[in-house]
């Protein structure tokens, strides 16, 4: 892989989107046709108007040749967001349960059916605030102590992609921190010695 | 939407420019206002001319001003707001002072008693007004607060501050208390601000309206305290300052920068607006009596506005029941009674009896309020009763009303089409939900047509008259091999289109059909090529139609509205190939409730969506005299809490309603078109939230369906119907092993009298059994019976309709008897019922003196005995099921086929045994069997059938001497009963049973044909026996039969009678 070495530890931006376009969304066909079968199931049939769930790499591609409409998520929605941006931003010591994978869904199905969602701009504005609170948070819970003994983090809620975001820098500094602090054997030996 | 004219407003400059503000007393009569001059000006305010007195007790800018019935209170960039005596305008002293810091809004609630008071020190006062010291304070506000608003009961008190926060608080117990912080609907503003910032509660106080920072009016409910965006279309383009309801709530007024609109409450649409040529509007007030604003400038200027409504619209002050008064008078002009004495008659209403109590006395009717009330009205000296229930309008489903220049005109399952006013002409846009089968397109449109609807192979538009043009039908295919396949129609004068309906199958399946009604009470049928077929005087008023597949659905009003609030409105479906009518009745609307959208049900049933949301379809609509509404979904139910939703139908399928959900106050769909939303049916039962009421809901439904079905003239439904069926029986059982596992047995007994199918009844029995319910299995077999009969009774209705269907419905159509066993039409011939077999068939079928008083009295005999070869198989049909449902038989059953593999030459010994009617059972296939019994040419192949109708085709007494003639079989079918019985009764346990069902299945091979139809004959004669022998045979059975529970109980009744 021609990514460089500290990217390495995990997985892209890219590669996380890909994996989330595993996940299942629900679509309005424009067009007719009978069940499909493919790798990850059997998916159809397509009747209009009703909808029909598919993995979200289908919706998307049904959605650039224009042959169906994307039902926009329960969570991606103006009201919800702003409840959950406000719940994150009250609640200081954690993060928030979200969609695992709402950052890239949410990105995806703003660029590709923006004509599908409700205030879009507002959508993306808030999903942008909504990351920014938890980075923040983020950036906070690495200046914690156990951080800086190089101990353990605890990052309860994280989703995959914020946990990729943060794991080289993470690996690395833990890892150079550890090396700072004396080890305990040693320590304990050199203490052992004075006595 | 109107301008105002410039000459409706009237200015002066009575302060220095700044912030100025105003209020009106509350009985209308005064306006004050106050400006940066330190001044508060004392207007008249129906005397513009008159010079304004002032007050000068300020020393800096006035910026809030506030009245009630008694006093007039401001608050003061001086740190103080002070209150003075009206009408003198004296200054009676200080309501509150600040350290220091402006006082920047007084508000006092409507009762007069308390006034709340903001100002820069971050705290909100409570005072009360007579004794000053008594103040409540309200200091949990990081920032300060810009405004205090009460709500019109007193109850609440509304703040908005400067950090964007709205906060609600209690005020109406001894302490106040913060109820609810609404973060992120007004935008943070600065203290000095010179746009204001408040709510305004609506007169009624249900709501209030605030300033978002979207520029748009939002609306909070009282109601769990939610939000909506309410007046935004066209709205500000700049930051909402000022907001004021009319008195009566009808129309609200905000201003942003120098822009005034006044919006509809109703319609949420802007009514008319001015904009101040003096600059920005900083403050806006009704006048509380009449149809008149005042507002002032931030150039120190105050004007008037009169007249802001015109007069074609609601009044801004009227209440709803003046306003229908108002309404009542302009309509029905008799001249010299216009100017009646609107005091006595409020008076009147207000049920008083005041001076001219003793007329009141006389007149009084009971009145109503609202929309649909009824309304007294005074004619010359007499009085009269005049029916105001609104008359619905005509619509045709799917339609919306013009908003913004745009409307659709048809919204349904197969796509939309809309229109968007171009002025000169319209815009017609059709859209396709499924694009892969037809393209949309566009035309442009100079009739402007109001009406359209979708069929399968066309649309058909309509527009009304104009003065130019006639009304006018036109209509266009889809798609067509033929040239020149669009039609239109012009009508002659006088006669306006009401309503279209297009339908009729796909293209290849036959006419196409346009259904147009008009005002003249004509309903005109036409086929899609425009071939005019018949015409029909309807003669009431067409409130709506829908055509389906094969009929038309009309819903007419029969005369006019009644008294109370009733619709009067009926129905009738027609058929479009023979135009028979199939069904009329009335439309079962409660009281003020109008019907929203007519449609058809997946199995082609009609179905109406009424404004209460509730969706019902019409059960056994083919059935003549049958008809009835059933509901099927109400979506009152589906609402969720603190969420407002309205559910606008589009179309049905097969276990949903596909329809968009609106939120909050829309009342239609807009665009961009919305997605439509499946909602399941769920017909509203009463204990709908547990298990068991889900299961009964499904089977009433699937029992509709059935029976809708089982009506339908295609040979198609003879399947669906017969696996709609089983399904039934399946949930059956479900339940009923839901019900052995509560315990709940006499359910569980219920549910068996309600199975058909004597398998299923035999199924059932082992799921009781499988719980060891040994009682409740016993008295399930016994239901074996009833089950026979009722499934004749099935059967024969289904006869009698299949040639009622085929009376109505002569060659062309191929006609099935939708038959539960797939019975042909020929096998018929009933012999007439014999009251005396009632009771013997009643005796002789029972196997316990309990169970014959049961089943005795209201069962038929079974005229057609070898159904047994006509059931479906337990095993084939059932088998999973039973399996899912009682996992240990599957294992008792593989033991079994074991067993019968290995000792295949016991079963040889019992040829007669009672395995063998069940074996002729088992082995006949239903859905192999089906197409013979259909199909007329395929019968002779199946001789049981021909047996049986031979058998049936004799008259009684034949049979009789048959049986006398041959008395072997007799004694075996006694046998036979005994060994069931002792089966049944579990003495051999429950291993016997399940041998005895088992056992069929490697025997049916073998088994040659004339077997089963011996056994069956057996059966069929003693079902035959006349009363004399029965008695003898009765005996003859107890001796056969072995000792068991229930036996004992027999010999017992046979011991009295020997």
């Amino acid at each position: 892989m021609a990514l460089p070495k500290h990217l390495q530890h995990g997985l892209t931006p890219d590669e996380l989107t890909f994996l989330a376009e595993e996940e299942v969304i629900s679509i309005v066909p424009s067009f007719s046709m009978t069940k499909i079968r493919v790798l990850s199931g059997v998916y159809g049939p397509f009747v209009p108007p009703s909808s029909t769930s598919v993995p979200l790499w289908m919706a998307l591609s049904l959605k650039r040749k224009r042959k169906c409409r994307i039902v926009a998520p329960e969570w991606l929605q103006v009201e919800r967001l702003q409840a959950l941006l406000k719940e994150e931003k009250e609640n200081q010591d954690g993060f928030n349960k979200l969609p695992r994978r709402f950052i890239e869904t949410g990105k995806v199905l703003l660029d590709v059916a923006p004509d599908d969602l409700h205030l879009p701009a507002q959508l993306r504005s808030l999903l942008k605030d909504l990351r920014e609170v938890r980075q923040a948070k983020i950036r906070l819970g690495l200046q914690s102590e156990g951080v800086m003994q190089g101990s353990y983090l605890q990052m309860n809620g994280l989703t995959p992609l914020e946990l990729m975001e943060l794991k080289p820098f993470l690996v690395k500094a833990m890892g150079v921190l550890q090396t700072l602090e004396p080890r305990k054997e040693e320590r304990d030996g050199y203490g052992a010695s004075q006595t | 939407m109107t301008e105002a004219k410039s000459d409706a407003i009237s200015s002066s400059v009575p302060h220095f420019p700044g912030i100025t503000r105003l209020c009106f007393s509350p009985d209308g009569g005064t306006i004050y206002t106050g400006g940066a001059d330190c001044l508060v000006r004392v207007y008249k305010a129906d005397d513009p001319d008159a010079e304004p007195g002032f007050d000068d007790n300020h020393t800096e800018g006035v910026v809030s001003l506030a009245s009630s019935k008694t006093h007039l209170f401001t608050a003061s960039i001086d740190a103080i707001a002070r209150k003075f005596s009206r009408p003198g305008d004296e200054f009676e002293g200080y309501l509150a002072r600040s350290p220091g810091v402006p006082m920047r809004w007084v508000s006092v609630n409507k009762q007069g008693d308390k006034v709340a008071v903001c100002g820069d020190d971050l705290l909100v006062k409570i005072v009360d007004v007579d004794d000053v010291e008594k103040v409540a304070v309200l200091s949990d506000n990081p920032k300060s607060v810009r405004s205090a608003a009460w709500d019109p009961l007193g109850q609440y008190l509304v703040t908005a501050g400067c950090d964007g926060k709205i906060k609600i608080y209690d005020v109406g117990g001894t302490a106040p208390f913060n109820l609810k912080i609404m973060d992120g609907i007004i935008s943070p503003s600065e203290a000095d601000a010179t746009t204001s910032c408040y709510a305004c509660w609506h007169p009624s106080g249900k709501y209030f309206a605030v300033p978002m920072r979207t520029n748009d009016v939002g609306i909070v409910n009282r109601e769990g305290w939610t939000k909506q965006v309410a007046f935004s279309q066209d709205g500000h383009k700049s930051p909402i300052s000022e907001l004021a309801w009319s008195p009566n709530g009808r129309y609200l007024a905000s201003s942003a920068d120098s822009q005034i609109l006044i919006w509809s409450n109703e319609t949420r649409t802007v009514v008319t607006k001015f904009t101040n040529p003096d600059g920005a509007v900083t403050g806006l007030a009704w006048s509380p009596i009449s149809n008149f604003i005042a507002f002032t400038g931030e150039d120190g200027s105050f004007s008037r506005w009169t007249n802001p409504i015109p007069e074609d619209l609601a009044s801004p002050f009227a209440t709803d029941v003046q306003e229908n008064k108002r309404v009542e008078k302009l309509l029905d002009d008799f001249g010299d009674d216009i100017d009646m004495d609107d005091l006595g008659q409020e008076l009147d209403l207000d049920g008083e009896l005041g001076d001219d109590g003793v007329d009141a006395e006389d007149d009084w009717i009971v009145d109503d309020q609202g929309d649909y009330g009824t309304e007294k009205k005074y004619g010359k000296g007499r009085q009269e009763v005049v029916n105001v229930t609104k008359a619905q309008a005509s619509f045709t489903p799917g339609s919306t009303v013009m908003r913004n220049k745009k409307r659709y005109l048809a919204f349904s399952m197969i796509g939309a089409v809309d229109v968007s006013d171009q002025d000169t002409h319209h815009v017609v846009n059709v859209e396709f939900h499924d694009k892969s089968i037809r393209r949309g397109y566009h035309f442009q449109d100079h009739s402007k047509y109001s009406m359209a609807s979708m069929g399968e192979q066309g649309i058909a538009f309509a527009s009304s008259s104009t003065a130019e043009q006639p009304s006018e039908v036109h209509y266009r295919p889809y798609d067509s091999w033929a040239s020149q396949a669009d039609w239109t129609f012009p009508l002659p004068a006088g006669e306006d289109v009401t309503c279209v309906a297009c339908g009729g199958p796909p293209e290849e399946a036959g006419l196409g059909h346009v259904i147009v009604s008009t005002s003249r009470g004509y309903v005109r049928f036409m086929t899609a090529s425009g071939v005019q077929r018949y015409l029909w005087r309807i003669g009431d008023e067409v409130v709506s139609m829908a055509a389906g597949k094969e009929a038309v659905f009309v819903v007419h009003r029969e005369g006019g509205t009644s008294l109370d609030g009733c619709q009067n409105l009926r129905y009738t479906i027609m058929d479009l190939d023979t135009y028979d009518v199939l069904q009329d009745g009335r439309i079962p609307l409660p009281k003020k409730t109008t019907i929203t959208w007519l449609g058809w049900t997946a199995e082609g049933a009609p179905a109406m969506f009424d404004s209460t949301g509730v969706l019902s379809m019409l059960d056994r609509f083919r059935r003549p005299g049958q008809a009835r509404w059933v509901p099927i979904l109400d979506t009152a139910t589906l609402k969720k809490e603190g969420r407002v939703e309205r559910y606008w139908p589009v179309g049905l399928g097969l276990n949903n309603m596909a329809c968009a959900i609106l939120k909050g106050t829309e009342k239609e769909p807009w665009f961009p078109r919305p997605l439509l939303q499946e909602v399941l049916l769920q017909m509203p039962l009463l204990n709908i939230e547990d298990q068991t009421g889900k299961f009964e809901e499904t089977l009433i439904r699937s029992h509709i369906t059935v029976s809708l079905l089982g009506d339908t003239p295609t040979t198609v439904a003879e399947a669906e119907t017969h696996e709609a069926r089983l399904r039934i029986e399946q949930r059956l059982l479900a339940l009923v092993q839901t019900a052995c596992k509560s315990d709940n047995l006499s359910r569980a007994l219920d549910l068996a009298r309600m199975m058909y199918n004597p398998q299923t009844v035999e199924s059932a029995a082992k799921i009781a059994s499988f719980y060891h319910l040994g009682g409740l299995e016993d008295r399930i077999m016994n239901l074996r019976r009833q089950a026979k009969v009722r499934e004749k009774k099935v059967e024969r209705l289904d006869r009698e309709r299949a040639k009622e269907t085929e009376r109505r419905f002569p060659p062309g159509h191929s006609v099935s008897n939708g038959g539960w066993a797939g019975k042909s039409k020929t096998d018929v011939g009933f012999a007439p019922r014999v009251a005396g077999r009632r009771h013997f068939d009643g005796v002789r079928r029972a196997e316990t003196p309990m169970s014959s008083g049961m089943t005795g009295r209201d069962t038929v005999v079974p005229e057609t005995p070898t159904y047994e070869d006509e059931m479906p198989s337990f095993d084939e049909v059932y088998g999973e099921e039973v399996r899912e449902a009682s996992p240990g038989e599957k294992r008792k059953r593989r033991d079994e086929t074991e067993e019968e593999f290995t000792a295949p030459k016991k079963r040889g010994e019992e040829s007669v045994a009672p395995a063998d009617s069940v074996s002729a059972e088992a082995k006949k296939n239903p859905f192999a069997k089906k197409p013979a019994a259909s199909n007329p040419f395929a019968k002779p192949a199946v001789p049981v059938s021909r047996n049986l109708s031979t058998v049936k085709s004799t008259s009684f007494f034949e049979r009789v001497d048959d049986i006398e003639t041959s008395g072997a079989p007799k004694s075996k079918a006694k046998s036979t009963k005994a060994a069931k019985a002792a089966a049944s009764n579990g003495t051999g346990g429950k291993q016997t049973t399940l041998l005895g069902m088992k056992k069929s299945k490697p025997a049916a091979a073998p088994a040659p044909v004339p077997q089963p139809s011996h056994a069956d004959s057996a059966d069929t004669e003693v079902s035959q026996v006349p009363a004399e022998e029965a008695e003898e045979e009765y005996t003859e059975t107890q001796q056969d039969e072995p000792e068991g529970e229930d036996t004992q109980e027999n010999i017992l009744v046979t011991g009295n009678q020997s």
